[in-house]
């Protein structure tokens, strides 16, 4: 080290300058626009996970969306959830109760009021991709242009609020070049303005197990299958080994 | 008291002699390798949809109020139902993936040939009846995919001059798919294709038991007898080749749980995305795409783009496609080879079997891709070789040199 002469050190400062430089800019534009960014769906079958997604759906979803194949008994069996306490707790107690994920809404009362009936939701992750639903519930933006004040980048004019926006703080829509309109139309880039009660682990982690129940509610077999697999493969596995012993004894006397 | 009891059942019903006759002095070739073991896949998968398919029957209603309806409660409520249903579901996949390497390997020892044309012409059959059986099965779940596939394809009727309008309509019960179409796919799925499969599947192996197993040599085996009349270079089908198939079966049936219970719609390719999307006859999916194992026809279909003769490009499309296939039924009459094997065919035989083998896998893959210029043109070049291979064949086998056949295995 002692042998570098002063050419190379200021070489390498130089260097050091120019990065600081380069941050100090970038931080500067961020602090007008910083992009929004949104992860990866990473799936998971973790039933904490689901069962708080399952939270958010009865909480902040299932007042306009329905998911009518699917029964409370088998969420409150899946989930662990006693039936007594899952009764209370989302089913208000006693009374005439509801046997599928079901609410008040007609398709006629549902049109007059969004325009749209909101899809049943049990076949959701299946219909689209579990990566598809990450994606849309983090693309909400404010749009005054649209008669809900909220627009959606995967599913443009969409007719839904965006009712996590709570959480999510305000995201508003940004083009990624100046100037040029054509351009400014194809790139386009989410920036949050404002914060919401989440930061944005929390938010995404929260979407995240909403994803999760989703995923669980399109195929709820899947956890009951992938408890079954090993076993069946392992017996599959047993007997494969035994009928190639038995092979191997029988075809030791067929000359090649 | 059991020799006795089986003696008696045997002058009635000679159900001994017959296993004798069909297992244990059944004489096979001894060098039939992995490639033999398909036939029996295809009849284990078959018995496997047999069993599934009348468990799914139970609890299927074949209306369009009810049919998605009911597929959700087989697999929600039923006990087991998923598993019976995706064991279904990835049969049929397999069963198709089977077959076709089962037709490859018939392809590649020449085992069409003389005196094998029987079994071949059964088989082809069996496998015409079974994409019936899959066409027909695909509508019953009545999803966004089922009901529109089966539009498309029912309305290639429609293009036929004249009468296409009626046939479409005879085919279908009606002017569009609708409930009456559902009800006769469920009919003929459930019952008269099974019937009619059973019954050639018993020609088939019947055709097959006659006349002996072909080998990968394409040695004749029946002309090197020993004194007792049975063939040199042969061993008895059980215990040798039960055993051989059990280890490979189970080895099969591995892997078939694997995909049931770990990935079941195998990326969208075994149950697409849009079939979780219950029918909507209002609202065209984007792209229309027939399950994996018929998109090499399919692209065949969609390669034909010029109307000939006024009369629309589609209807040529599908009849190169029925072409495409039975020109498959021809082929012991179009291979002129005075050997059967491809080891011992010559040099033009082996390079038009690959470059057939090429386009058929190109074609699935462009049958599969939504459309576009690119897959078009390699879609188009490849129905070229596929069709040539077929036509050519009566020549480059003819003329060929070819290399001489050991007479041992
Ligand atoms: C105020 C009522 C309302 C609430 C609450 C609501 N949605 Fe929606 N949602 C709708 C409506 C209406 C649509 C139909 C939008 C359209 O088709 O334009 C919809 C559509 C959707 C879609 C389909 C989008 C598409 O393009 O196919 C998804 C997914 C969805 N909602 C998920 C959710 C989730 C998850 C929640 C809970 C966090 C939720 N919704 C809460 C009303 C609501
Ligand atoms: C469900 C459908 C089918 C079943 C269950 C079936 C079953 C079998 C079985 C068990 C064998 C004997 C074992 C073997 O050689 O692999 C066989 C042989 C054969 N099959 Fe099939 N098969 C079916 C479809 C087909 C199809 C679609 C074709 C061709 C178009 C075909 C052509 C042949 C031929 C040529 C043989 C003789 C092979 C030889 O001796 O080399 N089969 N089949």
């Amino acid at each position: 080290m002692k042998v570098l002469d002063d050419s190379a050190v200021r070489f390498v400062g130089n260097i050091f300058l120019l990065m600081g430089l380069m941050l100090f800019s970038s931080v500067g534009l961020a602090s007008q626009a910083k992009p929004y960014y949104i992860g990866e769906y990473e799936k998971n079958t973790d039933r904490d996970s689901i069962e708080r997604g399952f939270v958010t759906y009865m909480q902040f979803c299932a007042s306009c969306h329905k998911s009518e194949y699917v029964r409370h008994r088998r969420i409150s069996a899946d989930l662990e959830i006693p039936w007594e306490e899952y009764k209370e707790k989302w089913l208000g107690g006693a009374g005439n109760l509801p046997v599928f994920l079901s609410n008040s809404w007609t398709s006629d009362t549902a049109k007059e009021v969004f325009g749209v009936v909101p899809p049943d939701l049990s076949l959701i992750a299946a219909q689209k991709s579990p990566d598809w639903l990450y994606r849309y519930l983090h693309s909400f933006y404010a749009d005054s242009s649209q008669p809900l004040g909220s627009n959606n980048l995967l599913a443009p004019n969409v007719k839904m609020p965006n009712v996590l926006a709570f959480m999510q703080g305000v995201i508003e829509k940004q083009s990624c070049v100046n100037g040029d309109q054509k351009g400014a139309d194809q790139c386009i880039t989410l920036v949050k303005t404002e914060q919401g009660v989440m930061e944005d682990h929390e938010f995404s982690a929260a979407i995240q197990d909403l994803t999760n129940f989703f995923v669980y509610l399109s195929e709820p077999s899947r956890l009951e299958a992938e408890l079954l697999a090993p076993k069946v493969l392992l017996f599959i596995l047993v007997f494969c080994l035994i009928a190639y012993l038995l092979k191997r004894e029988f075809w030791k006397d067929i000359p090649k | 008291m059991f020799n006795a009891l089986m003696n008696w059942f045997d002058q009635r019903l000679p159900i001994l002699s017959f296993l004798r006759k069909h297992l244990s002095c059944y004489f096979v070739p001894k060098n039939l390798n992995f490639l033999y073991v398909f036939g029996i896949f295809a009849l284990v998968m078959c018995f496997s949809q047999l069993i599934t398919g009348i468990w799914l029957a139970m609890s299927y209603t074949p209306t369009t109020s009810e049919a998605f309806e009911s597929i959700q409660y087989i697999m929600r409520d039923v006990n087991f139902g998923w598993l019976i249903r995706h064991m279904h579901t990835t049969g049929a996949s397999f069963l198709f993936a089977i077959l076709y390497v089962h037709i490859f390997k018939a392809m590649l020892y020449g085992s069409y040939q003389k005196p094998r044309e029987l079994v071949w012409l059964f088989g082809w059959l069996l496998f015409a009846l079974f994409s019936a059986e899959a066409f027909t099965g695909y509508l019953l779940p009545w999803g966004q995919m089922s009901y529109w596939g089966a539009q498309v394809i029912t309305s290639l009727f429609e293009v036929i001059p004249f009468v296409g309008d009626s046939i479409a309509q005879w085919v279908r019960g009606d002017y569009t798919v609708s409930e009456i179409t559902l009800k006769r796919f469920f009919a003929l799925h459930v019952i008269g294709f099974p019937v009619l499969i059973g019954l050639l599947l018993f020609l088939h192996i019947s055709s097959l038991h006659h006349v002996g197993s072909n080998n990968p040599k394409g040695v004749d085996i029946a002309l090197k007898l020993d004194g007792k009349g049975k063939p040199l270079d042969a061993i008895p089908f059980h215990p040798y080749y039960t055993v051989k198939d059990l280890f490979y079966v189970l080895l099969m049936l591995g892997l078939f749980a694997a995909v049931v219970l770990y990935v079941p719609d195998f990326w969208g390719y075994f149950i697409e995305s849009d079939n979780a999307l219950p029918a909507n006859i209002l609202s065209t999916p984007d792209h229309i795409a027939p399950l994996w194992y018929f998109a090499p026809f399919y692209s065949i279909l969609r390669a034909v783009t010029y109307p000939l003769f006024g009369i629309e490009a589609r209807f040529w499309g599908a009849m190169l496609m029925y072409l495409s296939i039975f020109l498959l039924a021809l082929l012991p009459w179009l291979d002129r080879s005075p050997v059967k094997s491809l080891r011992y065919k010559g040099k033009v035989s082996k390079f038009m079997f690959g470059l057939f083998v090429i386009s058929f896998v190109s074609l699935g893959v462009c049958g599969v891709m939504a459309m576009n210029a690119t897959a078009l043109f390699i879609a188009q070049v490849s129905s070229l070789i596929y069709f040539s291979y077929f036509l050519l064949m009566p020549w480059f086998t003819k003329f060929e040199q070819c290399q001489n056949v050991p007479d041992r295995v």
